[in-house]
């Protein structure tokens, strides 16, 4: 079931690293509400315009559910879009 | 013409496997693509629900009859729209000639590369390597001496093939190969082409031209020449696309409506959006063109030109509502549809009066703070309310100019 959530969290990036998509930065954990989440696997990268900003998007998981995360150039702010729970 | 060398790439089952690859829990399982909404059909599946007997076009109901245990997955235009842009990058670093077919498929000429990269199989896997790598995702190429070889070629192996026409070959595969199996022979002609007692591509190429052309008119010369494997068609790249001949948008519409007032606001979202598009193009338009679909599919489009030519998306709005007061509705109506045509770019005519110059500064102004902030931040009052429509991509969808539409 996914469910769209939209807040800020807070990202641990690696800058330089190869991502899938040809992406050269990999989110490795990012915390939401206080809990840290371990990232195990980016899964798919996209990268969208919206206005003049680009947003690239992270599909990754924890090793048990699934997230979807976005890095905003222009406000340089990351949140959790949606979290699609196993099961 | 043909020493050329030409190689198609076609993405196996696109949305789908871009779905499989982001989601690990659908991966190995029979998945379906359908619209961002209810009421829309099956986009793509991946292979194991072909293997079902799931194909595009099909509804939702229709798929869960032959595969009960098959996963509908909502679309993400953006999420495919982005990835082939960015594999139209990746087949730059091979050939600056590629063709973006469509937004699963192009073609590259790659002639000019061998002496760089090597030999057709060696690029071939190189760029498969890259995209398995990069994407997660496989893909079938085809070479051949044009784009009708090769893409018979690409087809040929399917899922992660490869296959090689070579041109003293062509003759013996088209011998006994169906028509269908060429692009650009449907299964309407197929039919024709079956009554005139034509079903391989070899009978087709021998069949005399002269009574094609009687048959078919201009085309009969195009088939006698597809039945013997020719196809001089160069591969165009994007930045020589030419022009546009009309800009247009359309959407199923959230439920069945026959009320005006409703519509209308359909209307004037689309013709919002059709007037954004038309002036990020530096394009003004004279003709307006309003299709409609009823509750059973019945379609039908009616246009109607204008003296100016206009893209004020509230100009082409009320062209697009004299065209609707002219229709007498007949059944609910599922899909509308505004475009523009008879195009010309950077048309200028110093308006006369005021409010006119006024009306030209406030859209000025909007874009602007559209680009800025995104399409719709600042719009009619009336549109506060807008159908939030995702839409289907469309086949003339490009990665850039005036095709490219940000889903």
């Amino acid at each position: 079931m996914i469910t769209e959530i939209g807040e800020p969290i807070r990202a641990g990036v690696v800058f330089g690293a190869d991502c899938i998509g040809g992406k050269k930065i990999k989110p490795v954990w990012f915390i939401w509400r206080e809990r840290q989440y371990r990232i195990t696997e980016v899964t798919y990268t996209w990268t969208s315009k919206e206005g003049s900003a680009s947003v690239h998007y992270f599909s990754v998981t924890d090793g048990q559910d699934l997230y979807e995360i976005a890095y905003n150039t222009e406000t340089m702010v990351w949140k959790l879009m949606a979290v699609e729970v196993e099961g | 013409m043909d020493s050329r060398i030409i190689m198609h790439v076609d993405m196996n089952a696109f949305f789908a496997s871009v779905e499989q690859q982001s989601k690990p829990s659908l991966r190995d399982k029979p998945v379906a693509v359908i619209g961002a909404q209810q009421r829309t059909v099956i986009t793509t599946s991946s292979y194991e629900a072909r293997a079902y007997g799931v194909t595009v076009g099909m509804t939702v109901p229709e798929a869960k009859k032959l595969c009960p245990d098959i996963i509908f997955v909502a679309g993400n235009n953006k999420k495919y729209t982005d990835t082939c842009t960015r594999l139209v990058e990746l087949y730059g670093d091979y050939t600056p000639l590629v063709e973006v077919y469509s937004v699963d498929e192009a073609f590259l000429d790659i002639t000019g590369s061998l002496s760089l990269f090597g030999k057709p199989e060696d690029i071939a896997m190189r760029i498969k390597r890259k995209i398995l790598k990069g994407f997660g995702l496989t893909c079938s190429i085809g070479v051949g001496p044009n784009k009708l070889l090769a893409k018979l070629a690409g087809n040929m192996q399917k899922p992660d093939g490869f296959t090689t026409i070579h041109p003293w070959a062509v003759s013996e595969i088209l011998e006994e190969l169906p028509v269908g199996e060429l692009c650009g022979i449907g299964s309407r002609l197929e039919v024709h082409l079956a009554a005139m007692g034509i079903k391989m591509c070899g009978e087709l190429g021998r069949f005399p031209v002269k009574e094609l052309v009687n048959k078919f008119g201009v085309i009969g010369n195009k088939l006698h020449q597809m039945g013997l494997g020719i196809d001089e068609s160069p591969v165009v790249p994007i930045e020589d696309t030419p022009d546009a001949k009309s800009v247009g948008h359309s959407m199923t519409l959230e439920r069945n409506v026959s009320n005006g007032e409703e519509m209308e606001r359909y209307l004037l979202q689309l013709s919002e959006m059709v007037g954004r598009r038309l002036r990020r193009g530096h394009y003004f338009g004279r003709t307006v063109a309003m299709t409609l679909r009823y509750s059973n599919f019945q379609t039908f489009t009616k246009r109607c030109t204008v003296k100016e030519y206009i893209n004020d998306g509230f100009d082409i709005y009320l062209v697009a509502l004299d065209i609707v007061k002219m229709i007498r509705l007949k059944y609910t109506v599922r899909l509308l549809g505004v475009s523009v045509s008879n195009l010309v770019t950077n048309y200028c005519q110093m308006p006369l009066f005021k409010k006119d110059r006024d009306r030209i500064s406030v859209l000025k102004a909007m874009d602007k703070i559209n680009d800025r902030y995104g399409e719709f931040s600042v719009t009619q009052a009336r549109l506060l309310d807008r159908y939030s429509h995702k839409g289907v991509i469309a086949p003339a969808w490009r990665p850039t100019g005036i095709r490219n539409v940000n889903y």
